[in-house]
């Protein structure tokens, strides 16, 4: 299944990012396999998926740094392999590894880098730099990744982006730094209406901000959806080896289906809001067990 | 043991950028200065001389040999390579003899003395000791010459979109550290400070050789000395430059961040830009030497000895062209298909061409009437010769450049 996102817009156009059958290609093997988004205006998105899965090239694609196969991307309306100065004002994108400017010192690349935005926030820029405990005086060289990480999303968030695109932000981070860039994107989200896609392992993080989360597996999306519908309309059914043998073909809705050690069949199934599960959860000795986001993460991908 | 020797190669020359086969023809390089000075040993001023050229020759071979042994003992560490350790040891050793056992019974075989060898061997040794220890310590830095050049960058004085009214400027902000635009004078100074430290270690010799020559021995040195010494220093604030445009790749932090920064222009003028950038700062050195030189060859009041001095520079000058033109590479295939047969078929071609100038020195006493001529003209037509294949070649990648894919976006080779 390559299930698109097609999340509902919440403001008028131009949609910030669209992603239109990207494909893309290493050596042969399909990283991104016509691969659909639409993200549309104050959406804060978790791109969720195991190592390998696509997420950095997705990204890289609709930042425009690499070029599709197949498909297209773009950002604000332009195409993301030809933005347009005011799309790229409004655009903030903090990369794995952030190791841009590294000869400069923290004062002077944010400085420099300030003087191409309109709405560079100095205010935001100092105090974030003390609450974060980074000196602006040291170069960016000599400081750990996880330091490097926190200057970036200054970085990013001084600009007051309409659009952040986080790849992995949180990997390098300490525990109250993840917590503080959490708060940030949440807030941003909030009161600004910034449109936020990050990817990330961590399964938690997804659940405090994220609005939508999709996952993504060989290059396609498995799943796509609003987390709070995520709880009503995905399901794990569980059938004895008894139940399991009267079943015949896929049952509507069905995602995965695993057997289990004891004979049992296990079956993700996810419904729209509303409607029923399939008739297949009457059978004698079937149970539907309640799954949280990281359960679902690993059914669907394991 | 084929394998093995491969591997001792690659962890001698590896680092110098140009493959293990191009070990093969520096090795001739060496061998042939050693004969260049060899066959001059007479006219140059006898063992001491040879001493100081010597010592500075394979000091130079020493520090980029240090510093390819440094990278080749930090990516073995890191891939976990099997039995690592031995092969530093046999590269080390390898390294003994090029650098410090083989000059050293090339002076002897010139009836140097045991004083004399033992300086030039403690002169190899602390210049591959010297970049074993600097480039260690600052592997996750820039080059020594790149921290010569530090301090370059000011920002500029507080004022919105400062900087947009100068995409080049942003731009060589972009490309690193050596890149940012520095007062020509300042640039001058930082090579006057390059080669006053150059500059040192042949004095010193002679101080320690001042038994023989007395301090008028100082003067000698200098004298002597100060070309291959400007050259090497020229070289060495080069290699910044250098560095950074062969570690640039279309997934560099740095070439992304400028792909996103809202710069006026679209994203093809931005990568004429960088190209521009990039090419201007790495040609100047060659054509300078090429053309200071040329200037010097019509101008020297006396031409049988400018010929002799001048095609060694010139040698050198189409050497140092043939070490950059990989790195010029790199940057031209950030927008073509890449095909590495043409670095090393420049890389082969250059190399012996810059030999043929410095057998050109083999000749035997000052030159006049027809060689002098013939010298000349055998000059100007390798220089013309040269220049054409970088010119040419550089047209070549300027419209691959035009026709491929858009300015620094990733896409595969195939």
């Amino acid at each position: 299944m390559n299930a698109s996102l097609q999340l509902a817009p919440r403001f008028a156009e131009p949609v910030p990012l669209v992603a239109a059958g990207v494909t893309k290609r290493f050596e042969g093997i399909a990283v991104l396999d016509r691969v659909d988004l639409r993200l549309p205006a104050g959406a804060v998105l978790g791109l969720i998926g195991r190592n390998g899965a696509g997420k950095t090239t997705l990204i890289r694609i609709l930042m425009g740094l690499t070029l599709p196969d197949a498909g297209a991307a773009t950002v604000f309306g332009d195409p993301a392999l030809d933005m347009s100065d005011t799309s790229k004002v409004r655009l903030a994108y903090v990369p794995q590894q952030p190791d841009a400017l590294a000869w400069m010192r923290v004062g002077d690349m944010l400085s420099f880098i300030g003087s191409f935005y309109p709405n560079w926030d100095q205010n935001f820029v100092r105090d974030t730099l003390i609450r974060w405990d980074l000196p602006p005086g040291k170069s960016l060289a000599k400081l750990s990744t996880g330091e490097r990480q926190r200057v970036a999303l200054i970085r990013a968030l001084a600009i007051r982006p309409a659009l952040l695109v986080l790849d992995e932000p949180a990997a390098a981070l300490d525990p109250v730094a993840r917590r503080d860039l959490l708060r940030e994107i949440a807030v941003r989200a909030g009161e600004s209406g910034t449109t936020v896609l990050f990817s990330t392992h961590i399964v938690s993080d997804l659940e405090r901000v994220a609005s939508h989360v999709a996952f993504l597996h060989r290059g396609k999306f498995l799943l796509n959806t609003q987390m709070d519908d995520l709880k009503e309309t995905h399901t794990r059914l569980v059938l004895p080896p008894a139940a399991a043998a009267q079943l015949t073909g896929t049952l509507p809705g069905e995602l995965r289906r695993r057997r289990q050690h004891d004979g049992s069949l296990a079956i993700v199934l996810a419904r729209e809001a509303g409607r029923a599960w399939p008739a297949a959860v009457a059978l004698p000795g079937a149970s539907l067990e309640v799954l949280d986001l990281e359960d679902l993460f690993v059914e669907m991908t394991a | 043991m084929p394998r093995s020797v491969a591997v001792v190669c690659k962890a001698l020359f590896g680092g110098w950028g140009l493959g293990i086969s191009s070990a093969v023809i520096w090795t001739i390089v060496l061998l042939t200065g050693l004969a260049s000075v060899s066959a001059n040993y007479a006219s140059l001023g006898g063992t001491s001389t040879a001493t100081v050229l010597l010592s500075v020759m394979t000091s130079l071979v020493a520090v980029m040999t240090g510093i390819s042994l440094s990278r080749f003992a930090s990516i073995a560490r890191q891939a976990k390579l099997p039995r690592y350790r031995s092969t530093l040891l046999r590269a080390g050793g390898a390294a003994a003899v090029i650098i410090v056992l083989a000059p050293c019974a090339g002076l002897l075989g010139l009836h140097g003395t045991w004083p004399q060898a033992s300086v030039l061997a403690a002169a190899a040794s602390a210049s591959l000791l010297a970049a074993l220890l600097l480039s260690g310590a600052m592997r996750r830095r820039l080059h020594l010459a790149a921290v010569l050049l530090s301090g370059a960058w000011t920002p500029a004085p507080a004022g919105l979109l400062a900087h947009r009214s100068a995409p080049n400027h942003a731009v060589r902000a972009f490309l690193g550290e050596p890149y940012v635009a520095v007062s020509i004078p300042r640039r001058a100074a930082q090579l006057t400070l390059l080669l006053a430290i150059f500059l040192t270690g042949p004095v010193l010799l002679f101080l320690v050789d001042r038994h023989l020559h007395g301090w008028t021995g100082v003067r000698q040195a200098l004298r002597l000395s100060w070309r291959p010494c400007l050259l090497i220093s020229c070289f060495a604030a080069y290699a910044a430059f250098l560095g950074r445009a062969h570690h640039l790749a279309r997934s560099d932090a740095d070439l992304c961040e400028l792909t996103l920064l809202p710069l006026p222009g679209d994203m093809r003028t931005q990568w004429r830009r960088l190209y521009g950038v990039m090419a201007k700062a790495l040609l100047v050195l060659p054509v300078s030497v090429a053309l200071s030189v040329l200037l010097a060859a019509w101008l020297d009041p006396a031409p049988a000895h400018s010929v002799l001095t001048l095609t060694c520079a010139i040698g050198y000058g189409a050497l140092i062209s043939s070490v950059q033109l990989p790195w010029l590479q790199r940057l031209w295939s950030l927008g073509t298909i890449e095909r590495r047969w043409q670095s090393a078929f420049f890389s082969y071609f250059l190399l012996p061409l810059s030999q043929s100038f410095l057998w050109f020195t083999l000749l035997e006493g000052p030159l006049s009437g027809r060689p002098l001529a013939w010298a000349r003209v055998l000059v100007l037509v390798l220089v013309g010769i040269t220049s054409a294949l970088i010119a040419g070649y550089m047209c070549i990648s300027i419209r691959r450049l035009l026709i491929g894919p858009l300015a620094v976006v990733e896409f595969v080779r195939r």
